[in-house]
């Protein structure tokens, strides 16, 4: 794949290289006018929309009334005030649920069910990617019933001799984020398992044949074999996994409304509160910025690491 | 009562009926308001999930559009929060209702008025007489003057219910308990025990919202804070006045030692509050803590066996005070198209026959009525008599999460955390008084 992407744009090059400067220019210039319509619906509905919310940013504003210029004064409150601060902590262990617990699963029975042909694989496939297809609310008001004090979870662990483990999820201090956490596992396991079957299918099992010969066991098959062959999926499923989970928003909209306390208060939940139910719509702009380069830094040097690494 | 009602509203629909063109018929309050060309009044309240108030203002929408019949009234149900968020969009985007209930701090009413986004109410109230209707402490916090400040100044809303905050208690129970209902704090801390040992869960809480243990909290900071200071406090107008002091700490260790020594429903942070009022009317727990809008649902549900009482007074602070106050305002959007016409219904809502409609309903009426029904026993009856002693003797303390646009989340929060043991008192007063000094 990689090959074949290196090649065509000098393919191309040559191609107009014949054609001369002259229609070179005409040429481009008809590309970008195809571009146009794109272009416009992009600027429209994306860029504006950015570059207005970071212009309100600037300001104390109600949502109303006229507003004041207040320059990095809103920055400067995400930064001073620790209930704020703490919600992008809070998003970083969410990465741990969203991202990291999933991948870990998926290469697990990635690598018990690689090297060998998987029965039922669409089938297994469209079960596992179920929860992805759910709308979050759906999924958000469900799991809220599961983990009720009178809900299944305790109950279970009720009739399994565990009732001393039974406990309100949601409203307890140190376990409502863990538990909103592995909603977030729930649903993002299907979408990386998915992935990383796909790739694994892809890897050549003459690869593994060969690695047999040689004498390989199952753990240095995978560490020579399946992992490396599943690199470009693990990125994608880090990437889109990592941006779900600071961007988390639905699940704890439906199921705790950023409590108890403040244990599930995440920024894009600061975000929606600051914005619509305080009225500071200046702090919520910047509380919105402020998440966005965050994901823009960590996907961009999540980028720059495969990159390196590839070369 | 029943009977001369249904008298009343015949006479009321009858002569409409006939000369639907001309309006000027009858005993419509103000014939005038609505011409005689169809329109359409657009209005917006939160009420839709309160069994006993949703169904009043079906009724009384009804009956206004019998009496007008060239009205049509579209009401939109909106749930609490939901239109804290799109209120302001509400009101100054291009469609705004004619009619509205604020919601949300006493700043962003204050910003809606002086913003001109809704009208000044001051030539309708002369005209209909709202302020003899109403009483002046009713209309205190829908009145304010061009810096926001409450309590003075132009009338901007007209509040159709009157809220208290109190205990509803489960007859039976407190009879098997072998308890008198207690008429001092003391007394009512001792019951509290008698139940725990009992067995009984001696207080039911669904907090899994937050602000239902606000109430609870309310209710105790009353026995330790003068009104004086905790109004003064609320509205801005005691510069003195300080969260961050012993009355507001102790009431917040009270709280702390409810939460942690079980006194309260298991996992109450996990329980949402309509699951524990309901539970409540189910048996479970001899008092539930909470605000009079949960009476017509109680009395629905445990008839005669349901009780309300005004929590007693403390050695500490004999005052005999309340946390409560007006319900949610009725405002006139700046961009209706038909002022006179919700104001005509504003009135209509505030009426004899309107409050007659929101009794027939288990909702107290917020104004004065020249008739009031008998009363059955039961939470409601209960309420009737409270709400009669609350107006005559007791001093009202505000919402006190009402005086800041932020400071109702830090209290949510806090109180979460003081109940379960993650947050001392002495923290949670601070942060309160912190944020209050944000603005």
């Amino acid at each position: 794949m990689t090959v074949s992407l290196r090649s065509a744009p000098s393919r191309g090059r040559s191609l107009l290289r014949g054609i001369g400067p002259r229609s070179f220019a005409e040429a481009q210039w008809t590309a970008y006018l195809y571009l146009l319509p794109a272009l416009l619906l992009f600027l429209a509905f994306v860029i504006y929309p950015m570059m207005q919310g970071a212009w309100i940013s600037f300001l104390d504003w109600n949502g109303f009334s006229p507003p004041t210029w207040v320059g990095l004064d809103n920055y400067v409150e995400i930064l001073r005030d620790g209930n704020l601060r703490a919600g992008f902590v809070r998003s970083v262990i969410l990465i741990l649920f969203y991202s990291l617990l999933p991948i870990a699963l998926g290469l697990l029975i990635t690598a018990i069910l690689s090297s060998r042909p998987i029965r039922g694989a669409s089938w297994f496939r469209g079960i596992l990617f179920l929860p992805q297809v759910l709308p979050i609310v759906v999924v958000g008001i469900v799991w809220r019933w599961m983990y009720a004090p009178d809900g299944p979870i305790n109950a279970g662990l009720t009739s399994i001799g565990l009732g001393g483990l039974a406990t309100g999820w949601l409203g307890d201090f140190t376990l409502a984020l863990p538990a909103v956490g592995m909603v977030g596992t729930w649903v993002s396991f299907g979408f990386v398992m998915v992935l990383l079957l796909t790739g694994a299918q892809a890897i050549p099992s003459d690869l593994y044949d060969a690695a047999r010969v040689d004498g390989a066991g199952r753990v240095q098959e995978f560490f020579a074999i399946t992992l490396p062959g599943l690199h470009n999926q693990l990125v994608v499923a880090l990437i889109v996994t990592i941006i779900t989970a600071l961007r988390a928003f639905g699940l704890i909209y439906t199921m705790t409304s950023g409590g108890p306390g403040y244990e599930t208060t995440v920024p894009a939940w600061n975000v929606y509160t600051t914005t619509f139910r305080y009225h500071q719509v200046g702090l919520g702009a910047a509380l919105g910025i402020t998440l966005a380069v965050l994901i823009f830094v960590i996907v961009f040097a999540l980028g720059r690491l495969v990159e390196r690494e590839r070369r | 009562m029943v009977g001369a009602a249904a008298i009343m509203v015949g006479t009321l629909i009858a002569p409409s009926a006939v000369v639907a063109a001309d309006a000027s018929a009858g005993p419509v309050t103000d014939p005038a308001a609505c011409g005689t060309d169809p329109i359409t009044l657009v209005t917006v309240d939160v009420e839709g999930g309160n069994p006993g108030p949703t169904a009043a203002i079906d009724q009384l929408y009804a009956e206004f559009m019998a009496m007008y019949p060239n009205v049509t009234i579209e009401r939109v149900k909106t749930a609490y929060n939901d239109l804290v968020a799109k209120q302001p969009l509400d009101l100054s985007g291009p469609n705004p209702p004619d009619l509205t209930q604020i919601v949300g701090d006493n700043k962003a009413f204050a910003e809606y008025g002086n913003q001109g986004l809704i009208l000044k109410l001051d030539d309708y109230a002369a005209r209909y007489g709202w302020t003899e209707r109403s009483g002046a402490a009713q209309l205190f916090n829908s009145s304010f003057d061009e810096n926001g400040q409450i309590g003075t100044g132009s009338l901007y809303g007209v509040p159709q219910v009157q809220e208290v905050v109190g205990l509803f208690y489960n007859k039976e129970k407190l009879a098997q308990l072998g308890l008198e209902l207690p008429t001092t704090w003391e007394d009512f801390l001792a019951s509290l025990d008698a139940a725990k040992t009992a067995g009984e869960i001696p207080m039911m809480l669904g907090n899994v919202e937050g602000w239902p243990a606000g109430h609870v909290y309310a209710m105790a900071y009353n026995r330790f804070v003068p009104t004086a200071v905790i109004n003064g406090w609320t509205y801005h107008t005691d510069p003195s006045a300080s969260f961050d002091s012993a009355g507001f700490r102790d009431a917040s260790a009270l709280l702390q030692q409810w939460g942690t020594g079980g006194y309260l429903t298991p996992d109450f942070n996990s329980v949402s509050y309509d699951d524990a009022w309901k539970r409540f009317t189910e048996g479970e727990g001899l008092y539930l803590p909470a605000g009079s809008w949960l009476t017509g649902g109680i009395q629905e549900a445990m008839g005669d066996k349901g009780g309300f009482f005004l929590a007693p007074p403390s050695q500490q602070n004999p005052a005999l005070q309340v946390e409560g106050g007006p319900g949610q305002a009725w405002a006139i959007s700046a961009g209706s198209e038909h002022p006179d016409c919700a104001a005509a219904l504003i009135d209509f809502m505030t009426s004899e026959r309107g409050g007659e409609i929101l009794i027939e309903n288990n909702v107290p009426p917020g104004f004065t009525m020249s008739n009031v029904p008998e009363l059955g026993a039961g939470a409601y009856a209960d309420l009737i008599a409270a709400l009669q002693d609350v107006n005559r003797e007791y001093q009202v303390s505000a919402y006190e999460g009402t005086a800041t646009p932020t400071i109702g989340e830090v209290i949510r929060a806090g109180n979460a955390a003081v109940l379960a043991g993650r947050m001392t008192p002495e923290d949670f007063v601070k942060s309160v008084q912190a944020e209050y000094e944000k603005g």
